[in-house]
């Protein structure tokens, strides 16, 4: 027994140190494997070969061919291209603040008690939980010139029927506020979890203090709720950098390519099979997303705790 | 089974760097003994159980179950706590909240898949006192009854080994002496091999066969109950064990003839001979002396070669008063039956020379 | 006592609009669906309730609406357990085992679901042309189940931590391997925060556009979004009334899952981006 122990443990001494494995971490990679593989195969893998394509001509029917960063040139010097990063800038600047201040409307509403408080929670979850390419058919419906509700809306306040989708203007703003309206609740959500966190005993010690609900608000609410209110910030910005859903469905980019978001264009060249083009497109808006999910990830820095 | 732990060391890396949880142990713990781990909290009991246990591995050091090797980096031989025939009973009684009683209890039984369940299961329970709890759930139990199922689902396989972590600390005091007692007699009843970790000395002292006290990953003394009480090793030891704790007094050491003299201010005591070899372990002339409260007599009438003091403190404990007396070397506390004396009494102690003890002061402490 | 008055009437008109807000695209959407004529609020037109656009849209061949409709539930269905289970174990590992740079993991999987989906799409089309499954269920699912794996992990991840760890002390000594103790401890101890995720991924597959769009043909496999979206009807006139009442069986389900498992599903969103 005792040599065939020492035989053993001598074939296990010549093992390198570096293959001898720590049964923890082996069963650790076990269990990350599944995981590992499908990001790296589903998502890594996709977005590097879009930076390849990048670099080449892929046109149907002509040979795929390497050519440098020409496509990159040739996008820089693309009005379309500009235009579209024009709008997508726009729209982001526009959206996101509105977003986040009715989401913040709504959070303080539902942070108050008041019969019927959980319905009205789930029935603002609502628009979020729909898929956007629903909501984009019913505003698209909304909109329409001739009977939508928007403009009988307009028309019993007295305005004339607005031209929602055939105006640059009318096309931006119908984007918008479709967009807003789906988005809104994940915002309200969010900042409501943050509203939720602040501490009773300082609203009340606040009240005792003889202050009023604005400067409560200002002194007390804003400030506490500045981290959740970045974070929502950054996060609704790198989501509505990828908008498609909606813009697609209701616009098209239309008219005449006033709300071609970047993600749209790059889908028009693809939708076409020009691959290397589009996914010029992509690589830059992929780019800019990085840059704010990094700023977003640095922020919430809440990982740590965690583990 | 006989548990042997050699030169058994455990450093972990943190992100605060190294912190050395062991700093090289060695202990025989026998077949059928209730072994005591005792220490302060961060002393490295928790874990050396949890390297017993196999949840853990070492970083250096050999630990063996019955002679075979159940531990050893360096020979690359581990275990699993599958594999060691083990249970463990946790602080925080670890029961699976969504399975009944039974189910908790049958589970290490099911995992092994064991062809009889019920039996040994209500046996168990049976043994336990806690047959009619069998249905509910954890969360319908009381703090006592959870730890008895706790203690069914660890004794339900018949273990080698039987490892509990401070398992009576979250027991409020009257529930902790009874289940003190069923311990005691359930192991004796078993005879199973027994390791108990607990910062409790009490407890220590009450329930363990023999007791290994630990300190910042050493060990500072093994042995029965009433050597560590009687006979402790170091300062740290004789303070760690008994309550109240030992008075250490700076005191200074004289050879007068044959006879050792130990003086504290104007107290003289005499080193009885058989407490001679204490003084080896002495570095330099001054030493601290320890004595228990309970080993000091106090009176009003002066006494040659007693120390002289004030009453500042009586703490009434029922059958006994504890005193804290201000001498000329320091606070000194007497635990003593005698209830006469008043605050601000000029009172004489005396020393009983056989409960004497010696130490060496360690760096910066007196 | 004026500002609770004033307060009081700000709340209500703050309720009454945000009600207005979101539930008016919806009753919109309800009301055409039942209208004979899509056209009803215009002065000369009336409204006329009818089922026929139900019916039709259900009936259709050509419209394949019910077969939009099974792609979707039986594609987010399978799609949501996939991803909780693989992310189970992703989750177990991260806060059980010691591994070095999991701090690093985590957060890199969390950029990897910011990534703008089309930024993968046209090297996803290619790879699943190459595999010869574009317009199949599995062309789909396994996308999605990628997509979807961030979220799911971080979500999972935050509720695993809450589970004690004694529990799996315990379960390792009464001599469960690390797996049996994932499938019999953690996840029936943390099921409501796996319920979660896993309704948050049906939600997110369901309502998923631009894979879908690009990854599928007819409707084999054509999921509901994609197949509102481009429903033009026949004729060249846009049957609304028919596309409002897709919409409508559309949102049945969503709307009852919503309205049933609310908490779960803001308990997840959150956990899943604010700090707790």
């Amino acid at each position: 027994m005792k040599n065939k122990e020492r035989a053993s443990s001598s074939i296990r001494d010549r093992l390198p140190k570096i293959l001898s494995p720590d049964r923890e971490v082996l069963s650790g990679c076990a269990f990350l494997l599944p995981l590992f593989l499908f990001i790296c195969a589903l998502i890594l893998l996709p977005v590097l070969g879009t930076f390849l394509d990048s670099l080449r001509r892929d046109l149907p029917y002509l040979p795929t061919t390497f050519v440098g960063l020409d496509n990159y040139l040739a996008i820089f010097r693309d009005a379309a291209f500009w235009n579209s990063l024009r709008f997508t800038t726009l729209f982001v600047l526009v959206s996101v603040p509105l977003e986040v201040i009715l989401g913040l409307i709504i959070a303080l509403v539902l942070n108050e008690t008041f019969p019927g408080r959980a319905a009205m929670r789930a029935m603002v979850l609502i628009p979020w939980a729909i898929p956007a390419a629903v909501s984009g058919r019913i505003f698209e419906l909304i909109y329409k010139y001739s009977y939508g509700v928007a403009n009988y809306c307009a028309h019993l306040l007295g305005v004339g029927p607005v031209n929602w989708l055939g105006t640059d203007l009318g096309a931006f703003a119908a984007v918008v506020i479709a967009d807003v309206w789906k988005t809104t609740p994940f915002a309200a959500i969010l900042l409501l979890a943050g509203l939720a966190a602040i501490s009773e005993d300082l609203h009340r010690q606040a009240q005792v203090d003889r202050a009023n609900f604005v400067q409560r608000f200002s002194k007390i609410t804003l400030p506490l709720i500045k981290p959740v209110l970045v974070v929502t910030l950054l996060f609704r910005t790198v989501d509505a950098l990828r908008i498609f859903d909606v813009i697609f469905v209701l616009t098209g980019g239309g008219p005449g390519g006033s709300t071609n978001a970047v993600s749209l264009f790059a889908y028009t060249y693809y939708a076409a099979g020009d691959f290397g083009y589009g996914a010029t497109a992509s690589v830059l808006l992929f780019v800019v997303a990085l840059g704010f999910s990094l700023a977003y990830i640095k922020m919430a820095r809440f990982g740590e705790e965690l583990l | 089974m006989n548990v042997s732990f050699t030169n058994v060391q455990k450093t972990y890396c943190t992100l605060r760097g190294k912190v050395e949880a062991l700093r090289g142990i060695d202990l025989e713990i026998g077949q059928g003994e209730f072994f005591i781990l005792l220490g302060p909290s961060g002393c490295g009991k928790s874990t050396t159980l949890n390297l017993t246990a196999g949840l853990e591995l070492p970083t250096a050091g050999e630990i063996r179950f019955a002679d075979k090797i159940v531990s050893s980096p360096e020979k690359k031989i581990f275990l699993s706590p599958r594999e060691r025939n083990v249970a463990m009973v946790f602080q925080s009684y670890a029961l699976y909240p969504h399975l009944s009683v039974f189910e908790n209890i049958a589970f290490p039984l099911r995992v092994a898949k064991a062809k009889e369940i019920g039996k040994p299961v209500r046996n168990t329970a049976h043994t336990l006192g806690i047959a009619t709890l069998l249905d509910r759930k954890p969360a319908e139990l009381s703090g006592g009854q959870r730890q008895r199922v706790a203690i069914a689902r660890a004794l339900v396989r018949n273990p080698d080994l039987f490892l509990l972590d401070e398992p009576l600390s979250n027991l409020d005091a009257q529930l902790r002496t009874s289940m003190r007692a069923e311990l005691k007699r359930l192991q004796r009843d078993t005879g199973v091999t027994t390791i108990y970790v607990t910062h409790d000395q009490t407890e220590a002292m009450t329930l363990g066969d023999r007791v290994a006290l630990f300190r910042d990953g050493e060990l500072v003394q093994v042995g029965t109950p009433d050597e560590l009480y009687g006979r402790p090793r170091t300062s740290f030891a004789a303070t760690f064990v008994g309550s109240p704790a030992m008075n250490l007094l700076p005191a200074g050491i004289q050879k007068e003839g044959d006879t050792t003299v130990i003086t504290c201010a104007d107290g003289r005591s005499e080193l009885p001979q058989e407490k001679a070899w204490m003084l080896e372990r002495l570095v330099t002339r001054e030493a601290l002396l320890g004595i228990r409260p309970e080993h000091i007599t106090i009176t009003t009438t002066a006494e040659l070669a007693s120390l002289k003091g004030r009453i500042e403190t009586i703490e009434p404990l029922g059958r006994e008063l504890l005193y804290h007396v201000r001498t000329g070397v320091g606070n000194v506390l007497v635990l003593t039956t005698e209830a006469e004396l008043r605050l601000g009494d000029t009172v004489h102690l005396v020393f009983d020379p056989s409960h004497i003890h010696l130490f060496q002061p360690e760096h910066g402490a007196s | 006592m004026r500002e609770e008055s004033v307060k009081k009437i700000l709340l209500a008109a703050a309720v009454a609009l945000t009600t207005i807000f979101c539930l008016g695209p919806f009753i919109y959407m309800v009301l055409t669906s039942l209208s004979n004529n899509p056209d009803f609020l215009l002065p000369t037109k009336p409204f006329t309730p009818t089922l026929a656009n139900f019916m039709a849209v259900i009936s259709s061949e050509s419209a394949h609406f019910l077969a939009y409709l099974r792609n979707s539930l039986v594609i987010s269905a399978v799609v949501a357990v996939v991803t909780v289970f693989l992310a189970s174990l992703a989750a177990y590992a991260l806060t059980r085992l010691s591994l070095p740079g999991k701090t690093i993991l985590l957060l890199s999987v969390l950029a990897l679901s910011m990534f703008p989906p089309i930024s993968l799409i046209s090297y996803l089309f290619k790879l699943m042309s190459a595999l010869g499954w574009v317009n199949t269920y599995a062309g789909l699912i396994l996308p999605y189940v990628a997509w979807t794996m961030p979220l799911s992990l971080w979500i999972l991840v935050s509720y695993f931590a809450q589970v004690p760890l004694d529990l799996d002390r315990s379960a390792r000594i009464d001599g469960a391997s690390r797996f049996q103790t994932l499938i019999k401890i953690i996840l029936p101890v943390a099921a409501p925060g796996v319920f979660s995720t896993a309704l948050l991924v049906f939600i997110f597959a369901f309502n998923e556009f631009l894979f879908a769009l690009m990854l599928t043909v007819d409707y084999r496999s054509r999921t509901i979004p994609v197949g509102i979206a481009l429903f033009e009807g026949i004729h060249g006139q846009i049957p609304w009334g028919e596309i409002m009442a897709a919409a409508t069986i559309t949102t049945i389900p969503v709307v009852i899952l919503t309205l049933l498992f609310q908490k779960r599903i803001v308990q997840g969103l959150t956990r899943g981006a604010v700090k707790q």
